[in-house]
This record gives structure tokens, C-alpha cells and sequence, in this order.
């Protein structure tokens, strides 16, 4: 399992980020590593973490009733998991369970709040990267929403 | 650009009259589509990967089908249907023996041989994998005249996926790279669930070097297009396979008409760099 500092460093994510943002995104990070099925977090609980990926998959999921489970998306090596952490009421939307052996890092969430409330120039980088990780998962999830592949119009 | 053409013209065959052959097989691949194998008699019937055939199904109508199968085994011919029309649901019921009408092959083949001594990315969207099995087929039978080769594929569901043995074969193989995800997905499925776009990021090619072949439907290779252009892969150097309402399969009709080609004739393989102005017009 490599250190933070190897895992912000190398995360595309994190490319081209200031060396003292950096710095301070090392010392609110928790590494974390979870076995297979194991779940990183669950739908209604406390968000205050985001991932970030370094080995291994996991799925999001949506508990819908008595279809049981279904997985809205899959994630892996160079992605983020999580925005819940962000805004209020800060819970998990959704399930993440681990697809296999996972090794990632969980940034403290309410201390990256707080840095980011502190240093507007921080709070700006941060934002901005996870803006384009939500337009990116809005733009996939309209192509999904299309049903391309489907017979009907 | 238009590419070279193999047509029926060339070999001294008029390209309107069918030639029947009768099926030899054919068999369901998922809940809609099925493949159909036709017996070219003795004489073989040679086609280039990303051909289509024009299949008559007399007294119901005829449609243009790509070739599925390898362009290395002329005694074999196949072509994977999905059964969503009056002909092709009609098809669906043939058994072996019954004739079919075929004209072809027609079209603008995958360009195997621009991709060689270079990385090769196949990105594939629902049926979209079958006019890209021949191109498939065709630098496996050839793996050494590339460089790094990857299939990308994408389906809505599980129970979607098209030639299965066939993916999990080539997923064993140490010399390609095959990425599926699907729509959704229940928790059966251990692999990847997303848009098929999400698996070009992690690719294993030089964008530099690579040479893209993609098919699936115009919306899906229009975004998978835009995500080789964003891992930097070069317009000139990617190439979509078009689908119209093919008719005559010559450019006479009319019917294909896209823009200043004619799909059955200029295409259906076309580059990006010459369609992409014209998948966002609504005029076209």
C-alpha cells in the first residue's frame, strides 16, 4: 500500500495541484484498505470522507426495494468517490461496496470544508476539480438515461 | 475521405440481381439478436472487415446487414441481426435451407492496413461489435503487424452482451486488452457498469500511435469519439462506421444520403475528421 503523498502525488485528480494544497490534503488523509464485498460506506450514513481510488474497484449502489441492490456505476484506480461530504446533510446517497481488494485514501471531509472556508484560493481548486467530475457523471448518466442501445426511439 | 471499395461491380457481378444462398445455420446470440450463417456454394464469397451485405427475404422486403464474420474463412459467411423490423424479424424464423437473396458485399471496409505498426483501440457500442468482429478478426490473424491491440465494449445489461465465448476468449489472451461495462446492472455482474467512454481513460494505448475503429449507435460514437480526442488521439486517425436507410447499396437511390456521400457507397466507414461537422447537424 503506497503512502499518501505517493497516491495524491501520482492521482490525476490531484495533476497540477499547488504543492502546499497538496501538502495539507496529505495530512487529513486516512489510508484505507477493504476486502472484497466489504463496504466502504453505506446509503443514509455519515459522509464525512471523499475517496480517492488507488487500487481496486468498487460499485455504487442503490438499495431500490424489492429489486434488492442495483449498481448504478462502477469506479476505480484514478477516480474520486463522493461529494456527499460537501454539502449538507452530508450523508451517503448511495452504497459502496468493494468489487475487489481496495486500496484507497478517505480525506477528512469537515477538515477539508474548513481549509477550504480559510483559503478561498484552495476552496476554488477543489471545487473546480470535483465540478468536473460531476459534469463528467452527469454527461454519462444522461447517455445513460438515453437507453442507446435499446429498439425503441 | 472516401476509402477504397471492394463491390460486386468490380468482380463482374451486376450489383442489383441477389444471388441465393441458403442458410446453413443460424442461432440467437441474445433475447433480440441472432446470427445467421450463409453457404456461398463453392465458389466462396470474399469480403473485406466492414462490408455489408444488401439480404433479400423474399416477400417481405430486403435490408443491409454487415458482415460479422472472418474475411480469412470465405466458405462462412455471417451476419449478426438484431430483429427489430419486418425483415429482419421475419428472418429470425428461417431455418437451414430456406434461400436468401444477397447482394454485396458493399462499402468502405475498415482500414486494417492504416492501423498497422500501430496501437489499435475497437470501441464497440451494443450490436456495434459485429461490423467489428471481421476488422477483429482480421489483426488477431495478423496480431504480429500491430502494436498493442484493445476491444472496448459497451452494452445496456449483462444478458446483452454479444459473443460471449468469444470475449471471454480473447480476454484470456496476454497480447489484447478487452474492457466491458455495461448499463446497469444487479450485483451478479462483477464487472465494470457505465457508459463505454468510462473505459478510454484507462486504456493501455499511445494515444500518439493509435488508430481508432468505432461502431455502435451515432450518439455512442460521437462521445466515444470525443473521448479519444481527449485522451489524444487524432481525428484523422479514427474511423466510425455510419448507419442510414441503405436501398440500392450503389449510391443510386438516394436513399443514404448524408450529406454531400451516400453511406451504401462513400461509407459506411468514414473517418471522423470527415463527419463529425455533420453529426451535429439536424439537417443532415
Amino acid at each position: 500500500m503506497r503512502s499518501p503523498e505517493e497516491v495524491l502525488t501520482e492521482h490525476p485528480f490531484f495533476k497540477e495541484m499547488k504543492a502546499q494544497h497538496l501538502d495539507f490534503l496529505v495530512s487529513v488523509a486516512r489510508p484505507l484498505h477493504i476486502e472484497t464485498n466489504h463496504f466502504l460506506f453505506r446509503q443514509g450514513g455519515g459522509a464525512d470522507c471523499f475517496l480517492v481510488l488507488d487500487e481496486g474497484d468498487m460499485a455504487i449502489e442503490l438499495h431500490v426495494g424489492a429489486k434488492g441492490a442495483r449498481i448504478i456505476q462502477t469506479v476505480g484506480p484514478g477516480e474520486v468517490v463522493g461529494w456527499s461530504w460537501l454539502y449538507p446533510p452530508h450523508r451517503w446517497m448511495y452504497d459502496g461496496r468493494a468489487l475487489n481488494t481496495v486500496n484507497c485514501l478517505c480525506l477528512h471531509g469537515e477538515s477539508v470544508r474548513k481549509h477550504m472556508e480559510d483559503d478561498h484560493e484552495f476552496g476554488y481548486e477543489v471545487l473546480r476539480r470535483f465540478g468536473e467530475v460531476i459534469v463528467d457523471a452527469l454527461n454519462r448518466t444522461r447517455l445513460q438515461l438515453l437507453d442507446v442501445y435499446g429498439t425503441g426511439d | 475521405m472516401a476509402l477504397a471499395t471492394d463491390s460486386p461491380r468490380a468482380a463482374g457481378v451486376d450489383p442489383m440481381v441477389p444471388r441465393f444462398m441458403p442458410v446453413r445455420d443460424i442461432w440467437d446470440d441474445t433475447d433480440d439478436t441472432f446470427t445467421m450463417e450463409l453457404d456461398p456454394g463453392p465458389a466462396g464469397f470474399s469480403f473485406r472487415p466492414g462490408q455489408f451485405n444488401m439480404l433479400y427475404l423474399f416477400g417481405v422486403g430486403e435490408v443491409p446487414i454487415s458482415i460479422s464474420g472472418d474475411p480469412a474463412v470465405p466458405g462462412r459467411i455471417l451476419h449478426t441481426i438484431r430483429g427489430v423490423g419486418p425483415v429482419t424479424t421475419a428472418m429470425r424464423d428461417l431455418v437451414a435451407g430456406d434461400l436468401v437473396g444477397v447482394r454485396g458485399p458493399f462499402g468502405t471496409p475498415w482500414p486494417v492496413g492504416l492501423a498497422s505498426s500501430r496501437d489499435i483501440v475497437f470501441l464497440a457500442g451494443g450490436i456495434g461489435l459485429a461490423p467489428l468482429r471481421p476488422a477483429l478478426y482480421h489483426v488477431l490473424n495478423h496480431r504480429a503487424d500491430y502494436e498493442r491491440v484493445a476491444l472496448l465494449y459497451g452494452v445496456r445489461s449483462p444478458r446483452d452482451l454479444l459473443f460471449e465465448d468469444e470475449l471471454s476468449e480473447w480476454r484470456g489472451r496476454f497480447d489484447m486488452e478487452v474492457g466491458v461495462t455495461v448499463d446497469t446492472a444487479d450485483r451478479k455482474w462483477r464487472g465494470s457498469v457505465g457508459v463505454v467512454t468510462k473505459l478510454v481513460p484507462r486504456a493501455p494505448f499511445d494515444p500518439h500511435n493509435t488508430v481508432g475503429f468505432i461502431c455502435g449507435p451515432e450518439i455512442m460514437m460521437l462521445f466515444a469519439a470525443e473521448a479519444l480526442v481527449k485522451r489524444g488521439v487524432r481525428a484523422t486517425r479514427m474511423y466510425l462506421s455510419m448507419e442510414r436507410n441503405m436501398k440500392c447499396g450503389i449510391g443510386l437511390c438516394g436513399h443514404c444520403q448524408f450529406g454531400k456521400d451516400f453511406v451504401c457507397k462513400d461509407g459506411p466507414v468514414f473517418t471522423y475528421e470527415a463527419v463529425h461537422p455533420r453529426l451535429d447537424m439536424r439537417e443532415v
